[in-house]
């Protein structure tokens, strides 16, 4: 039995629809209006009474095509989106249940759509509830990379459904992304400044093809330190916020420490965050300067459009630095460390070895989706040592959300950056970096306008001091 | 047990400061609110007065106080410089007055100018850093401002201004707020009525005049309502957005490349002679 969803509001004009879910608008086609007429506020309908509704309105499809199969599918739809729900919704039972087998079986289906051997398939356990399947998808927000091989897996219609809209969201805000990246890009080249895509839309084309693959975050973008100033000017010109908390681009000390000591600040645009870089990663001398990624940059197409983005060895450096960095804990970044380990000219171009931490994450990809075939012998190598990791990263992949979200407390935050620094291999110039980076934040360098460190440091020392003083005594209180 | 040190951070002081710089209330309407600023230390008051000055009132406050102050100063919006102060202070007054009139007005992310004789307002409607601040300087001479910002608009279709500063830029990260006033924008006191509604749609290479389409109501809805704020606070919102377009006979789609090309389409839709 099929009913409807508790909706805000509904309003319908011209055969069409629009329905509030929380904050969500939804727009219906005629089909889907005939469809939630069908389905009456506060009763349950069976299909049958949906497919003569519709039927009645828009008569039988044309042959080979059956009103109840093109009823079945849009009802799925809605249910999709938030619009109806059927009495065993998947996406509302079993979310409780232990998340290792849904999580081990997800494993399997992504290794099946990354795998590169034709017609192998994958079918959901019977023993597994769609619910939880679903509930370890979204977890590890991998719905829009295993939406690319949706061919190779057998699924039921409902699920298939639910990952298809999702898809469908992802890349429509995919597409406003899209829009925001080529005109920082434009505006930043206007500015003669040179500025590298990466992650997000980037390596989504460059890794899969597709630049809609991989759902929707924040822009990243990587300018040479030299550009910094004059590229947080031209974005903002253009309308990008400047945030709140942060020091000023100028002569002060905060701002110079800041840069210093951090790599990236946000900007702020609607609903958007462009993440600007001035260096790829927290331990800078661990990866290349951006003269020398600028010189072997690639070129993707992000909406259709060529877009400077890192070299394929450097985007899988960058990537399989990243996953380390979260402790290998997301499946979606382990993707991607497999899907340009699994391209041949990813290696073609390699000028430098692998760090450790990057060829754990290479290991660990391997050994979760498989040795890609024709990899060199460094993806083996990377699977013999990877052996512990691999262990700890399952524990790490099944951890409920909230262990994650605490961790935004700032002293654990700070704690747990440790490891993930360590594993880098630093030096002692990153590491006093990331000491000065955690120990004072950009908060307090924001109201530092002085240009003398003698003056700026030590009010800076004393509000931090004072703070952890207050915050230690409140605790023991 | 661990503490969050990112949040929530108390008073603090440092300890050269000694002396307690003294209060200036500044109360401003936003959107039929009055809100009170304590604002500390007389440059900064003097500063927050100036950029303020179109929306300041004499009505007493319906509103707790936000207080403005300095460096260290015990504040809800601080900052190291004036410029960092006041650029804090816009959204803050901004959401204090639109959490105040949730559930009631209708409140659109927009721009909204009159016509000065007949207090016909089209209401521009567009995303952050896509051209209303730009829009409404441009075009904010010839038809009375009303907002850069927020335009609330009540269920019979009245206006409730808020001539907040604009934001502009003068070379620095942040931009300077001014008040309209001291910009040569025209300013009204007459009451106010919406004509028209624009779903701004700015394309840099838009050379030719604006493009305009009317929306169908459903279109026109699914556009407006994620620049609307509080919507789910309203009872049937989505009708009240009807409501509101049949009123005008439907929202308008433009696109343009450059702002004060749409200044023959306003005049249009606002019947102005001027």
């Amino acid at each position: 039995m099929i009913r409807r969803r508790d909706l805000h509001d509904v309003y319908t004009e011209a055969g069409r629809t629009v329905v509030m879910i929380g904050e969500q608008i939804i727009v219906l086609s005629e089909l889907a209006t005939t469809i939630l007429d069908a389905v009456p506020v506060g009763s349950s309908v069976g299909l049958d009474e949906i497919v003569d509704s519709v039927v009645a309105e828009f008569g039988p499809p044309p042959l080979p095509d059956d009103a109840l199969t093109l009823t079945e599918q849009n009802v799925h739809d809605l249910v999709a989106h938030g619009v109806l729900e059927i009495e065993t919704d998947p996406a509302h039972d079993d979310r409780s249940r232990d998340p290792r087998e849904a999580t081990a079986a997800l494993q399997r289906a992504m290794a099946t759509v990354l795998t590169q051997e034709p017609g192998l398939r994958w079918r959901m356990p019977e023993d597994l509830t769609p619910g939880s399947f679903l509930a370890a998808v979204r977890r590890q927000r991998i719905g829009a990379q295993l939406a690319t091989g949706l061919d190779r897996l057998d699924l039921p219609g409902q699920m298939r459904a639910r990952l298809r809209a999702d898809s469908d969201d992802m890349r429509a805000a995919c597409n406003e992304l899209g829009h925001h990246l080529h005109r920082a890009l434009d505006v930043l080249s206007e500015t003669g400044v040179g500025a590298l895509t990466f992650k997000g839309l980037a390596l989504a084309s460059q890794a899969w093809g597709d630049d809609g693959a991989r759902g929707y975050g924040d822009l990243d973008m990587l300018v040479a330190p030299a550009d910094l100033d004059r590229a947080v000017a031209a974005l903002v010109a253009d309308g990008w916020q400047y945030p709140s908390r942060y020091p000023l681009p100028g002569p002060g000390w905060g701002w110079r420490q800041f840069v210093r000591t951090s790599y990236e600040m946000p900007l702020v645009r609607g609903s958007t965050i462009l993440d600007l870089h001035w260096h790829a990663v927290p331990a800078r001398n661990t990866f290349p300067i951006f003269d020398d990624l600028w010189r072997r940059r690639a070129d993707v197409a992000v909406l259709g459009r060529p877009v400077p983005t890192l070299s394929p060895y450097d985007a899988l450096a960058h990537s399989a630095s990243h996953s380390a960095k979260d402790h290998w804990r997301w499946l979606r970044g382990l993707a991607d460390v497999h899907r340009l380990m699994s391209a041949p000219e990813t290696w073609s171009r390699a000028d430098r070895p692998l760090r450790h931490d990057q060829l754990l994450s290479v290991g660990i990809a391997a050994r979760l989706f498989g040795v890609p075939d024709r990899a060199p012998a460094v993806v083996r190598k990377a699977f013999s040592l990877s052996g512990r990791e691999y262990s700890s990263s399952l524990e790490a992949q099944v951890r409920p959300e909230h262990a994650a979200a605490r961790s935004r407390e700032a002293y654990m935050a700070i704690l747990r950056s440790y490891p993930a620094m360590w594993r880098t291999r630093p030096g002692t110039t990153d590491l006093g970096r990331h000491v000065l980076r955690t120990a004072l934040p950009a908060r307090f360098l924001a109201d530092e306008t002085s240009p003398h460190a003698y003056v700026a440091a030590p009010r800076v020392l004393w509000h931090r001091g004072t703070e952890v003083a207050h915050r230690l005594a409140t605790a023991i209180q | 047990m661990w503490v969050d040190l990112a949040h929530h951070s108390p008073p603090l002081a440092y300890p050269h400061e000694v002396s307690e710089p003294e209060v200036t209330r500044i109360c401003v309407e936003a959107l039929g609110v009055v809100v009170p600023l304590d604002v500390r230390g007389a440059e900064l008051a003097a500063a927050v007065g100036r950029a303020w000055q179109d929306c300041r009132t004499t009505t007493p406050a319906d509103q707790p106080a936000i207080t403005v102050g300095l460096g260290d100063a015990v504040a809800d919006v601080c900052g190291g410089t004036i410029t960092e102060v006041m650029h804090r202070l816009s959204p803050t007054v901004t959401q204090r007055a639109i959490a105040a009139r949730a559930g009631d007005l209708i409140m659109l992310h927009a721009a909204a100018l009159a016509d000065p004789a007949t207090g016909a307002t089209a209401v521009m409607v567009a995303a952050s850093g896509t051209g209303k601040t730009t829009a409404s300087t441009q075009l904010g001479a010839r038809h009375a401002y009303l907002t850069d910002e927020t335009a609330g608009i009540t269920a019979e279709g009245r206006m409730v201004p808020y001539p907040k500063p604009l934001s502009i830029l003068e070379g620095g990260p942040l931009k300077a707020q001014r008040a309209a006033s001291n910009l040569g924008l025209t300013l009204t006191d007459r009451d106010c009525h919406l004509t028209a509604v624009l779903v701004l749609d700015r394309r840099p290479g838009h050379a030719s005049a604006p493009t305009v389409t009317t929306l169908e109501t459903v279109d026109a809805i699914a556009a407006l309502a994620p620049q609307c704020s509080y919507l789910p606070s309203m009872e049937r919102p989505l009708h009240r957005l009807a409501d509101l377009l049949h009123r005008v006979g439907g929202a308008r789609h433009v696109s343009y490349g450059e702002a004060v090309t749409l200044e023959p389409v306003l005049r249009e839709l606002l019947g102005s002679s001027s």
